[in-house]
């Protein structure tokens, strides 16, 4: 019996099995989104532990990667909503000079901080298309949209972003 | 999506790049070990054979017995 099969009947051993073989690409899906390792290995035991229970509503023919990435991505948002609850960007950043290292890295650390801001849904689509370079295809799969309002949500990421670099004196 | 939306796209994306490089890693550890700590967790607990038999036989006792029932209530 195929593998898939075996799995989706509740065999623990093909479980393992697809554990052993998917759990670097899950991980490493998920460390893409949240880009913090020790959450990454929580939230990859709990798309697998969602996984688990979820087997025998598993279409054995179906792709096992591409539903495991979407439950892990699920997950992710799950940890970001959690995690940075959206709030308003603050006002009145001061702009700072360009040339300067240390008002370079302040303004990276701003960057950084702005887009953790950003709603998980969105900071979740650029993070893979803007900083990963992830296929829109891939992303929409992953989040379960279409490629265009995966599109859409990288586009109001952008602006949001804008904005908040405008604040800060950089014009992109 | 025009031109100038894909400059500021490459523009962001640059700074971003920056900000916050991208992560490519496996995890550092085999996390089977974990899973399966989750998965014990996750199932219902297991009864023994024993504790079955004398629920079994508790209930047998209290079906021929009726009057068995008064003195496991003085018991409980």
């Amino acid at each position: 019996m195929e593998l898939l099969e075996r799995f989706a009947q509740g065999d623990d051993d093909a479980f393992e099995t697809l554990f052993r073989q998917f759990q670097g690409e899950v991980y490493g899906w998920i460390l893409k989104i949240v880009r913090e390792p020790a959450a990454a290995e929580e939230l990859t035991i709990e798309t697998f532990w969602k996984i688990y229970r979820a087997r025998r509503r598993f279409r054995p023919g179906g792709n096992f990667g591409a539903w495991a990435r979407r439950i892990g991505t699920n997950a992710a948002l799950d940890h970001l909503r959690r995690r940075h609850p959206a709030e308003e960007l603050p006002e009145n950043i001061a702009a700072g000079d360009c040339a300067d290292p240390a008002v370079e890295r302040e303004t990276r650390e701003e960057i950084r901080r702005a887009f953790q801001r950003l709603p998980a849904k969105l900071s979740a689509a650029a993070t893979l298309a803007l900083i990963e370079e992830r296929p829109y295809e891939e992303i929409a799969d992953a989040l379960g949209i279409s490629a265009g309002a995966a599109r859409l949500r990288v586009h109001r990421a952008v602006r949001i972003l804008r904005r908040h670099l405008a604040r800060l004196g950089r014009e992109p | 999506m025009n031109k100038h939306d894909d400059e500021n796209f490459r523009e962001i994306s640059k700074l971003l790049k920056q900000a916050m490089p991208p992560v490519n890693a496996e995890p550092p550890r085999d996390l089977w070990p974990a899973m399966q700590h989750r998965l014990s967790e996750g199932r219902p607990a297991h009864v023994p054979w024993y504790d079955w038999a004398v629920a079994g036989s508790l209930v047998a006792a209290v079906a021929i017995f009726p009057q068995v029932l008064l003195l496991l209530a003085y018991h409980l």
